[in-house]
């Protein structure tokens, strides 16, 4: 499962966990449950979009200061990840 | 028995316990629970009895020992036996959080039940006993875990207890509802050497969301038996109870259906045993062990390396370099185990939420028809915001600027400078960036709509589907979507890219992207010039400032950047209905933090501006700012734009709002100033306005990410080059026509 699942995000530019989902036949939670765990043991690396490096700063002088408090997560393939489906 | 019958040094159990309801309680988080094996240390004619129970000594009035009922031990009073609890049958409960673990617990073992916390930790113990069919079983409710990989606090108590204590069953508590995510962590437990039940809880969750679990498939597909439960309502909890005595007396099946591992990475588990079996520490399971090695587990390698001889050592090492991907098998393997149990006991809902999403993405993540439904939507955006709220900002500003015109005529006593900073700084500045509240009110009405209903995230994805097509770096994706909400935020967020030089391109990229505060100007701007037009240049500036962030991208990246593709995952949320709440919070806070800086930032560039302008002469066309508006006067005529407006452009540095505020205090109302500039000239100033050097705040940003001079300079070099040569093309073309 891990295998074909490095290998749909590596198919891919960028896809939606809805997207894989379906491709693995699972649910979508599940596939965000999968990317967490595949980030734990170092194949995906995760980074979560938040302005949290300038809380002092920035944000606050910014009309929009809130606007970029989304919560999307994006997960990346790590050099280990991408040499584990390159075998 | 009476516990006063018993004499000093006799040991018994407490068999039950009798008064009123506190007194048992009270006496049970004592540990004085039936079944619990007791000691009496101490007992004079009259004063309290000392005991000892559960390692504890504890001094017990005699009124109160009279409502405690001892009995001796089976077998001659072997009081020793008992003390080890080597009777009791052991049983733990195991699970996620909230899945109704605790409930279950307080309904097996009722007041029966003593809460402590794990040796040298802060997580809560909790220990009952409870008793069926005349067996007394003892219960430990284990901290709730997702999984068993020791990952926090509770996950390294919940596992070293079942390895080191070996209890005789666990019963894994699930929340049938989301059984998918609570099936991996069974998977776990099926590996370790003690039989597990698995307690299906809150059917009555799953039933009201649409799923439907049958207990009987799930039942043959794990192999081990299952009771379904809905503990909130007190069912299923005798059959619980029922199916743990069979299940320890051997009267169910139980062939557990573990996850299996490739027949190649067995060989390896197998020759793993093979090296590690003898030096294992006697309590751990040399299979288990084995196997937590080859998934890399930290707390398990960190143990075998100690116990291990150097010799074995390192065979164990280089066997598992040799095989580090056996991990992504074997873990790998555990969540197809839980995808096929799902998709053998589990009838999902036909329209979900869901099914919902998925259908609307293929449409709205399509890059064709995705990307004309957010072109369309971002018109839409502008086209209710020129509709509704321009009207709205005109009708202020009428009233704003016949306020000032009120204040000249009627201070007649008051000395002029007064008069005019009042009327011309005050009014003017910041009364004029008031007046644009309501445009900004709708402005963060729909943006909050679009983040609320999940939408924001589908254009962000699909706005990176387009950054791949056009070869961008996925990572610099990220920081250039920041950007459109602020530019600071973005330019911090270029750190998560490693490569230093893909770092620093990024960061030259981020001022190009329009922030709301630069939207919002640009949209004020274009509804005072074009009127009913606007809503066309207001659409064909932003497009026009994307295409110019791609192209420039593009050809970065041609340049500078390998071909390198980096693919990812983004996590989109479901789509849903709106909250108004939500929205209004979101819009509340965006006009409170606008006030804010309204009332710091953009009163005091007012006011000094207004300074400028009125002294030393009191006029303008003598003032220190029309000498230093001189200076600009030929760049402003390569693009017809008056003096004023050049610096009013200028003091966009400090905020982008600063624009307006400075043409109000200069011209008294915007509109005066449409009717002194040509159209050309007035797109040549949006276009201008656009890409002019990013505020003071992103400016600093930049030169704090870099620490280079030399990079700072470049970003402002290369948006002052693009705005004003951009702008001059835009004048000199639109002059033709």
């Amino acid at each position: 499962m891990f295998h074909q699942f490095l290998q749909i995000v590596r198919s891919g530019a960028v896809q939606s966990q809805f997207e894989i989902a379906e491709k693995l036949n699972i649910s979508p939670e599940m596939v965000v449950q999968i990317a967490r765990d595949l980030t734990a043991r170092g194949y995906l690396e995760g980074a979560a979009e938040e302005c949290s490096p300038v809380e002092t700063s920035g944000c606050s002088g910014c009309p929009a200061g809130s606007a970029c408090h989304s919560s999307i997560s994006t997960w990346g393939l790590t050099e280990k990840g991408k040499k584990a489906v390159s075998v | 028995m009476e516990l006063l019958d018993l004499e000093p040094g006799e040991k018994a159990l407490v068999r039950h316990l009798g008064g009123e309801r506190s007194l048992i309680s009270r006496l049970a988080a004592l540990g004085f629970t039936p079944g619990a094996p007791i000691t009496l240390v101490r007992k004079d004619d009259r004063g309290p009895l000392l005991v000892s129970i559960r390692g504890a000594r504890v001094a017990l009035g005699r009124e109160e020992a009279t409502f405690v009922q001892v009995a001796l031990p089976p077998g001659g009073g072997d009081g020793n036996k008992a003390e080890e609890g080597s009777r009791l049958t052991r049983i733990v409960l195991m699970g996620q959080p909230n899945v109704g673990k605790s409930t279950v617990f307080n309904y097996l073992t009722g007041l029966n039940q003593h809460v402590g916390n794990w040796t040298g930790k802060t997580v809560d113990q909790k220990m009952g006993l409870y008793t069926y069919k005349n067996t007394v079983y003892s219960l430990v409710d284990l901290p709730g875990t997702y999984s068993l990989t020791a990952n926090s606090e509770e996950e390294r108590i919940a596992r070293d207890y079942i390895i080191t204590e070996k209890p005789d069953l666990i019963v894994a508590v699930v929340d049938a509802a989301t059984l998918e995510r609570n099936l991996y962590l069974v998977a776990e437990l099926l590996l370790l050497p003690v039989p597990v039940i698995l307690a299906l809880n809150m059917l009555d969750v799953a039933e009201q969301e649409g799923i439907q679990v049958e207990p009987e498939v799930l039942q043959s597909a794990l192999g081990i038996p299952v009771v379904p439960m809905i503990v909130t309502r007190n069912q299923g909890i005798t059959e619980l109870r029922e199916t743990v005595l069979k299940v320890l007396n051997h009267e169910l099946p139980y062939h557990p259906k573990r996850p299996s591992i490739l027949p190649a990475h067995q060989q390896v588990l197998n020759e793993l045993i093979d090296i590690i079996s003898t030096f294992v520490p006697a309590q751990y399971p040399a299979d288990w062990v084995a196997l937590k090695l080859l998934e890399g587990d930290e707390p398990i390698t960190q143990m075998m390396k100690s116990s291990l001889p150097p010799e074995e050592a390192e065979a164990v090492h280089h066997l598992l370099y040799q095989h580090e991907d056996a991990i992504l098998d074997i873990a790998g393997g555990r969540y197809e185990w839980t995808a096929r149990m799902i998709r053998a006991a589990v009838i999902e809902p036909k329209v979900t939420r869901l099914g919902l999403t998925t259908r609307l993405d293929r449409v709205l993540t399509h890059p064709v028809y995705g990307t004309l439904f957010l072109i369309a939507i971002l018109g839409g955006v502008f086209w209710l915001t020129y509709a509704v709220g321009s009207p709205l900002q005109s009708w202020l500003s009428a009233w704003v600027f016949w306020l000032a015109q009120a204040v000249r005529s009627s201070w007649t006593q008051a000395p002029n400078w007064l008069v005019e900073l009042t009327a011309g700084g005050l009014l003017g500045g910041i009364g004029m960036v008031l007046t644009f509240v309501p445009i900004l009110v709708l402005f963060f009405t729909i943006l909050g709509l679009m983040e609320d209903t999940g939408y924001m995230a589908r254009a962000a994805f699909l706005t990176d589907r387009w950054m791949h097509m056009m070869g961008l770096h996925g990572k610099s994706f990220l920081p250039i979507l920041l950007g459109f909400g602020c530019n600071v935020p973005a330019v911090m967020g270029t750190r998560i890219i490693e490569s230093k030089r893909a770092r620093l391109l990024t960061t030259l990229l981020v001022p190009l992207v329009p922030c709301t505060a630069r939207m919002a100007v640009v949209t004020i701007l274009s509804a005072t010039f074009f009127g009913p037009n606007a809503f066309w240049v207001a659409w064909l500036l932003v497009g026009g400032n994307l295409l110019i962030l791609a192209g420039l991208g593009v050809s970065l990246h041609h340049f500078f950047f390998e071909d390198e593709h980096v693919p990812f995952i983004m996590e989109l949320p479901l789509y849903h209905y709106p909250n108004t709440r939500t929205i209004s919070l979101y819009v509340r806070e965006n006009i409170i933090s606008f006030l804010q800086k309204a009332g710091t930032t953009i009163l005091a560039a007012s006011l000094v501006v207004w300074c400028l302008s009125y002294f030393p002469g009191g006029s303008i066309k003598t003032s220190y700012l029309a000498m230093f508006g001189q200076l600009l006067e030929p760049v402003g005529r390569w693009v017809g734009l008056p003096w004023p407006v050049m610096v009013a452009m200028l003091t966009s540095f400090v905020a982008k709002e600063n624009t307006i505020a400075t043409l109000g205090v200069l011209y008294g109302n915007l509109n005066n100033l449409a009717q002194v500039i040509t159209p050309p000239a007035a797109l040549a100033f949006l276009v201008f306005q656009m890409l002019f050097i990013p505020c003071v705040g992103t400016v600093a940003a930049i030169f704090q990410e870099t620490h280079s001079y030399k990079w700072t300079s470049a970003s402002v070099g290369l948006m002052l080059a693009l705005s004003v040569t951009l702008s001059l093309v835009v004048y000199q073309v639109g002059r033709l026509f």
